[in-house]
């Protein structure tokens, strides 16, 4: 009886407790504290700010306050209050937000990602925004830019951010694409340059380098003596360095084997710079524009065709997309000994794949990665740091780089041009519950515009390594200054960036206005059925044994579908 | 006299035992009533019917047979994939329970009984992966065979879904508890039969068939009426590996189910949309699950009896 | 006795090792190594930091015990949370709200203990009546157990979980408990033996002192089944402790430390690689551990067929 009476009386004495605590605090000592909350100074207004921190880390938002609470420290808002005080959430992720919680939200600013902002807008969750953008920045720079907001986005974004009624409702925020990163030192320590083999013959049997005086190839460019000299141009080149790589003990690939759709930024990258900005951007504007657009048939022949609404189900059927997927053939055909184990690792979380790529056990080639991935690798680099004693690995001493990929066949210099895909649907928007408060409302745009002046746009790349998906409209002096402050992998990313061709995957089509979800070019996209069996990415597909054409086919979209569905897409849900 | 006090007295008992089982009954029978009839009466209801968020909250209407034929669609539909392999999934963990859960149990059980070298050692650690919970324990595997194994491995095997390894992890985690049952039930038999049975010669392994497998042979058929009574629940650890991204081939009835209403609860709000076909979906799992278990039953303690 | 203790020890030794139990032998053998292997192996990656983990992910931390990672558990009272998103009450419209790990252990205790003590009170309670008191009422509740226990019902959670919704009680402690309040099962007819074979002369005696039916039941009979009850309760406690899945269904916004544990794969936060995870599980699986370590031979001796012995 005692026994029981002891362990009775525990139990009880725990769950009254339990039932005191979670009764007293309201829920309060249970909610993890952001330690970086500010006390809140009464005498200032006060503004809300929420922000999906992510890769791309949150001082370029801090620096951006730091320098608007100092700009307007003298200015009143509201009576007996003077300058502001800003206040950020980085705890949440806002992404995907969900629409219901938006009218009780307390964050009246939001910088996130994976907004698909057609189906805010339609439903009234974004405030109208279209002074900021349309009228002059020289308020909130000072008078040193007498610009637009709308003069930095491109023509096509901005008939896509205005294509619901003509208004502006959010700015696109940071880019992200995907590709691959190199260790530059380990390039250069093991002569995996590609040499130029019409000068001389001084490469080894993979066509590489033999040593560090060995002349470099031009590069996917073409010319020689650019950013990048001796990197693979063709997919030939590409596998003859992966081999060379295997030759010298170094596993050519890694990603992170836990989130196993991440493979896919590589395929997609290719994918759109193998089909360019004319080809690509029917996959979200459903219309080549009178371009011709090189796809398959049913035959598996090749044929040139201009891509309209009505037979836009051929976008489906790019030869571009076909030899990202014979690329990624390559790779599971070697992939004992092209592919990292901890690219197949469940464990394996993006942080760990970094990790390995830096300080790895076994070296590794390529990274496959978004653009953001050093900044997020940050605490790695300083952890490699304490842990060897040694400033030398730190992240602005080490040498990663991004680079341009090859191409199925070369293409001529003159014809050269770079295309990527911003495919984070990234965006800063003003929740319209700030409409209650003309206050509120008024700061939140003041400190919208703010962050978009030329001024915040180069503290952006400078503080988180990566680009806004606007046009910056530097001078030469000042990129150059942006530039020396950057260490080499951001300077290769910015190298690569303004040389490019950034899609941005919106458009005003009435087909993506409607569903812009349904053409998330991650899921959507690459995710297909074959013989009953689902795959989502193209490596885990033909490692299960399914065809290149099989797959590539098991992602087309029927003709009947297509125009049955035609309607529908037009019809405004 | 006597009798008539006696008569009061026993009058007043019966009133006292009246209001005590009406004070303890109240709570366990109302729940009863609400929660197991009240919900399987609403399960049936919910089949036949759809529901609709309005601006208003949730509307629903009588739908006829639509949940059931949309149910059909996905089990015999053209395109169907996932049910049509969650069907075989979870016979086949039926089949995998009966043919190897159970033989290697009882091997076990009997070692165990016959208290054997480190036998009390063996048990406990047995039981282990019933105290220590799935989720952490699949945590765990996983990570030690894609992390720590992962040099010596070369490549991993959990994102690959490496089915033979699933079904390896799901009888390795799950043995404890029917070899400590099984055990137990063979502590029971009577030690004189075993001794004349060796004084006649005969081994351990002669021992261990013809003793104790018809001695314990009623606890084995309760443990297969329970294994096909749980047939449509089993999830084979797949919502603790993949949460609910496990691959269309491996899924079973049991996580197909659970994912489906756990995705109900995303969003913060329940979504009731799918809720009816999932019922008219439980409610023909159940037309199949019953009679098979309940005639196997029968069938089995016409053989050899079932334990109480 | 000694003798006969060497002999019969001698005879087992004997027995043990012929080719039968041998192979049987090794066998168990193997499968205690592989999970002894896999509990060492989470310890001691749950003791290295993310970069020795890199270079070193199989064997024993490197360097002195007192140079070993020990800040991780450290680390995980602070970072192990689950982010929830609220649509009513005082944080309406706030998403990713991050319930600590003292939210956690206390969701938790609130689940198991409330739960564990709300099923074994029932389950005793009725079979008690059923069993005492010769009530048509008593037949048909064991009649109900019995075709409940028989019947496999399938796919009734989501009504369920709509009908705790109408009832006001989704996603509330109270609502989980009731849930729980269910006397059907294999420990209403433990705790139903149990009763019937206590004899009625305890009872004749009290009542014949003038003892009242509550007073019957709570000062002798409760006391008859003490032990039954402790360990039907902690075998509870232990299922529900380590449920994740009802709590994720019923409990939304009161995430339990399985829940967050369940959770662990898909954290993407810096330095949340396998040291860290494997920290996390080490710490919620202790409290079970120590209670297994405590009441092993009760829990394990008293199971007979999916259940306990009185």
């Amino acid at each position: 009886m005692k026994k029981f009476k002891k362990v009775m009386a525990v139990a009880m004495a725990a769950l009254s407790l339990a039932t005191v605590c979670s009764a007293c605090g309201g829920g309060n000592p249970f909610i993890a504290s952001d330690e970086t909350q500010k006390d809140v100074d009464t005498s200032k207004t006060q503004l809300q700010v929420g922000c999906y921190a992510g890769g791309y880390g949150r001082a370029w938002l801090d620096a951006a306050i730091a320098r608007f609470e100092a700009q307007y420290a003298q200015e009143s808002f509201e009576t007996d209050k003077k300058g502001v005080q800003i206040h950020v959430d980085y705890q949440k992720s806002y992404a995907n937000q969900s629409q219901a919680t938006m009218d009780g939200m307390k964050q009246s600013v939001i910088f996130t990602e994976q907004i698909f902002f057609n189906d805010y807008i339609i439903n009234g969750k974004f405030l109208d925004i279209s002074d900021i953008v349309t009228q002059s920045l020289s308020d909130v720079s000072g008078g040193k830019e007498t610009g637009k907001i709308e003069d930095k986005l491109t023509q096509e974004q901005q008939k896509a951010y205005k294509a619901y009624d003509g208004k502006y409702y959010c700015l696109p925020h940071y880019e992200s694409f995907g590709g691959l990163s190199i260790d530059a030192d380990l390039f250069a320590e093991k002569n995996l340059y590609v040499s130029n083999k019409s000068i001389g013959n001084d490469y080894d049997e993979f066509g590489c380098i033999k040593d560090e005086f060995g002349i470099k190839s031009n590069g996917p460019d073409g010319k020689s003596g650019t950013y990048d000299d001796g990197l693979p141009a063709t997919y030939e080149e590409f596998f003859q360095v992966c081999d060379k790589m295997v030759d010298c003990g170094i596993d050519p690939f890694i990603w992170t084997g836990g989130f196993p759709e991440y493979v896919n930024l590589l395929p997609i990258a290719l994918y759109a710079d193998g089909a360019g900005a004319e080809g690509f951007s029917t996959t979200y504007d459903f219309d080549s524009n009178g371009k011709q657009v090189q796809v398959y048939d049913e035959n598996m022949q090749k044929q040139n065709v201009v891509i309209t609404n009505e037979n836009a189900y051929l976008m489906k059927q790019q030869v571009a997309k076909y030899d990202a997927i014979d690329f990624m053939r390559k790779i599971v055909e070697n992939d004992a000994s092209y592919v990292n184990e901890n690219a197949k690792s469940g464990a394996c979380t993006h942080e760990g794949a970094q990790r390995y790529f830096i300080a790895g056990k076994k070296k590794t080639g390529f990274l496959i990665e978004g653009n953001y991935w050093y900044n997020e690798a940050k605490p790695v680099f300083e952890e490699m740091v304490s842990d060897k004693g040694d400033e030398k690995y730190s992240a602005d001493n080490r040498n990663f780089q991004w680079i341009p990929l090859p191409r199925a066949t070369s293409v001529a210099p003159n014809d050269y041009k770079i295309t990527t895909v911003d495919r984070n649907y990234s965006c800063a928007f003003i929740n319209a519950n700030v409409q209650s408060d003309p206050v509120k409302e008024r700061l939140s745009k003041l400190f919208l515009k703010f962050c978009y002046t030329k001024e915040s746009l180069i503290e952006f790349t400078v503080e988180s390594g990566a680009t806004k998906g606007l046009n910056y409209q530097l001078t030469e002096a000042e990129e150059a200054t942006m530039v020396s402050k950057l260490n080499t992998y951001e300077k290769s990313v910015w190298d690569f960036r303004s040389r490019a061709n950034v899609l941005y995957p919106i458009s005003d089509s009435q087909i993506l206005i409607n569903n812009q979800r349904s053409f998330n070019l991650i899921d959507a996209d690459w995710t297909v059925t074959v013989n009953d069996a689902k795959h989502v990415t193209p490596y885990a597909a033909l490692k299960a044994g399914v065809s290149v054409t099989e797959y590539f086919k098991a992602g087309w979209i029927k003709e009947s579908d297509w125009t049955r569905s035609f309607s529908e897409y037009f019809a405004i849900k | 006299m006597a009798s008539v006090s006696q008569k009061k007295v026993k009058r007043k008992h019966k009133t006292g035992q009246i209001v005590f089982a009406t004070v303890m009954l109240a709570i366990p029978v109302l729940q009863y009533i609400v929660f197991y009839i009240g919900v399987n009466f609403n399960s049936v209801l919910m089949a036949f019917r759809s529901y609709e968020r309005t601006n208003h909250g949730w509307a629903s209407e009588f739908a006829g047979f639509s949940n059931f034929r949309l149910v059909f669609d996905n089990i015999f539909g053209k395109d169907s994939v996932e049910l049509k392999a969650a069907f075989g999934n979870s016979f086949k963990l039926c089949f995998y329970n009966l043919c190897l859960k159970t033989p290697i149990a009882l091997l076990f059980s009997y070692y165990i009984c016959k208290k054997l070298f480190l036998h009390k050692t063996y048990r406990t650690i047995l039981f282990l992966p019933n105290i220590i919970s799935s989720v952490t324990l699949v945590i765990m595997f996983m990570n030690f065979i894609d992390g720590g194994l992962l040099e010596y491995t070369g490549s991993g095997l959990i994102n690959a879904q490496n089915r033979p390894l699933l079904v390896f992890y799901w009888i390795w985690s799950s043995l404890g508890i029917t070899v400590l049952v099984y055990s137990n039930a063979m502590g029971k038999v009577d030690v004189s039969i075993v001794e004349s049975a060796r004084l006649d010669g005969a081994g351990p392994a002669r021992e261990f068939i013809s003793i104790y497998l018809p001695i314990i042979f009623p606890s084995v058929v309760t443990f297969i009426v329970s294994t096909l009574s749980a047939m449509f629940i089993d999830q084979m650890n797949l919502f603790s590996f993949y949460t609910n991204g496990a691959n269309t081939e491996h899924v079973t009835i049991g996580y197909y189910l659970y994912r489906e209403t756990q995705r109900a609860t995303i969003g913060g709000e329940l979504d009731k949309s799918i809720f009816p076909m999932l019922s008219a979906f439980g409610l023909l799992l159940t037309f199949i699950c019953a009679p098979i278990t309940l005639g196997i039953r029968a069938l089995l303690m016409k053989i050899g009896g079932e334990e109480k | 006795m000694t003798q006969e203790k060497t002999r019969s020890g001698k005879r087992r030794l004997l027995r043990s090792l012929s080719p039968f139990t041998t192979l049987l032998s090794v066998c168990l053998f193997l499968y205690a190594a592989s999970m002894v292997v896999l509990l060492l192996w989470a310890l001691f990656t749950a003791l290295k930091s993310n970069m020795e983990f890199l270079h070193n992910p199989l064997w024993l931390p490197k360097g002195k015990i007192s140079n070993w990672e020990w800040s991780n558990f450290q680390r995980v009272f602070k970072e192990m949370y689950v982010p929830v998103s609220y649509t009513s009450g005082p944080y309406a419209g706030l998403s990713n709200v991050k319930i600590n790990l003292m939210g956690l252990v206390t969701y938790s205790v609130l689940y198991a203990v409330g739960s564990a003590f709300v099923g074994v009170s029932a389950k005793c309670v009725t079979a008690y009546v059923v069993s005492r008191f010769d009530f048509r009422i008593g037949r048909i509740i064991y009649g109900a157990v019995i075709v409940t226990m028989m019947l496999p019902i399938v796919g009734s959670t989501p009504s369920e979980m709509a009908i705790t919704q109408a009832l006001g009680i989704y996603d509330t402690f109270i609502g989980a408990w009731i849930q729980k309040a269910s006397f059907i099962g294999l420990y209403f007819l433990i705790f139903f033996d149990s009763f019937r074979f206590i004899p009625k002369d305890y009872v004749e005696a009290a009542t014949l002192d003038g003892a009242g039916e509550f007073t019957i039941f709570f000062r002798i009979m409760l006391p008859l089944v003490k032990n039954t009850f402790i360990m039907i309760f902690l075998l509870l406690f232990i299922e529900y402790w380590n449920d994740y899945q009802t709590p994720l269904l019923y409990l939304p916004t009161h995430p339990t430390v399985m829940y967050a544990t369940q959770q662990l794969p898909k954290r993407q936060e810096s330095g949340f690689e396998q040291p860290m995870r494997m920290a996390c599980c080490i710490v919620v699986a202790i409290p079970i551990i120590v209670l297994f370590a405590i009441f092993s031979d009760k829990i394990m001796g008293d199971l007979t067929v999916g259940g306990v012995k009185g």
